[in-house]
């Protein structure tokens, strides 16, 4: 996929809203390789303290799994850099 | 699984208590069991309480060991198979039989067992065992 070392990059879906979420992926798409795009969790209990703050601002939203796909088409209409959703299972099931 | 383990396969009727809280209610309790769904949390496929989103909720319980969003798998299994029931009881009921198991035997329980003294006295008809009407609650 990629000839060079290749920047990726993480943000959390959500935060701190949606509209920032968007404007965000397509300002790192210059950068990007690819973006790791995170679904919020209640408990990210296997983040660091700066990525699970993360997760909570997006929760103050009450941000919904669907928002994410939502997110990632309207991204698709300017981009086609690689975004990989991450997700627990529990949110999934 | 406590107790229940040396008597899972005997003709023994199994009762779990779980953390009522406020009541079931409101948000503030931890009745897993009674009130949660099926999900996967700290490693667990259990029964936790959680919103339609999966995100789990905040539990509330006046005693610390049962102040928990979920319950132990073995414990699921043993609600799925029939082999236990599951019943709530309120941190008040659980107060009151803390006081009342302290002042009539001078055994003070744990907050967490307290909910099952609770229920013992207060809920559960009496078999042939031992009497225990003496410490039935006023109005029960």
């Amino acid at each position: 996929m990629f000839e060079d070392k290749s920047l990726i990059l993480y943000i959390t879906a959500g935060d701190p809203n949606v509209k920032a979420t968007i404007e965000l992926l397509l300002a790192m798409d210059e950068y990007a390789g690819a973006i790791e795009l995170s679904i919020p969790f209640s408990d990210p209990m296997a983040n660091g303290k700066t990525i699970q703050e993360s997760h909570f601002r997006a929760l103050k939203i009450d941000f919904k799994l669907e928002v994410a796909f939502k997110i990632v088409s309207e991204f698709r209409k300017h981009s086609d850099t690689p975004i990989v959703l991450t997700d627990i299972l529990q949110s999934c099931i | 699984m406590g107790i229940f383990h040396p008597f899972v396969n005997d003709k023994v009727r199994l009762i779990g208590v779980e953390a009522g809280g406020k009541g079931l209610h409101t948000e503030l309790h931890s009745a897993s069991l009674n009130a949660g769904q099926k999900g996967v949390f700290h490693g667990m496929l259990s029964y936790f309480l959680q919103n339609e989103e999966g995100q789990i909720m905040l539990t509330h319980s006046i005693a610390a060991g049962l102040d928990y969003p979920g319950v132990g798998p073995e414990h699921a299994y043993l609600k799925e198979s029939g082999k236990a029931e599951y019943v709530t009881v309120t941190d008040e009921e659980a107060l009151r039989a803390f006081h009342e198991l302290s002042r009539t035997e001078g055994i003070i329980p744990a907050l967490e067992s307290a909910h099952a003294v609770a229920y013992a006295m207060n809920r559960e008809p009496l078999g042939k065992g031992r009497q225990g009407s003496r410490y039935r609650f006023e109005g029960e």
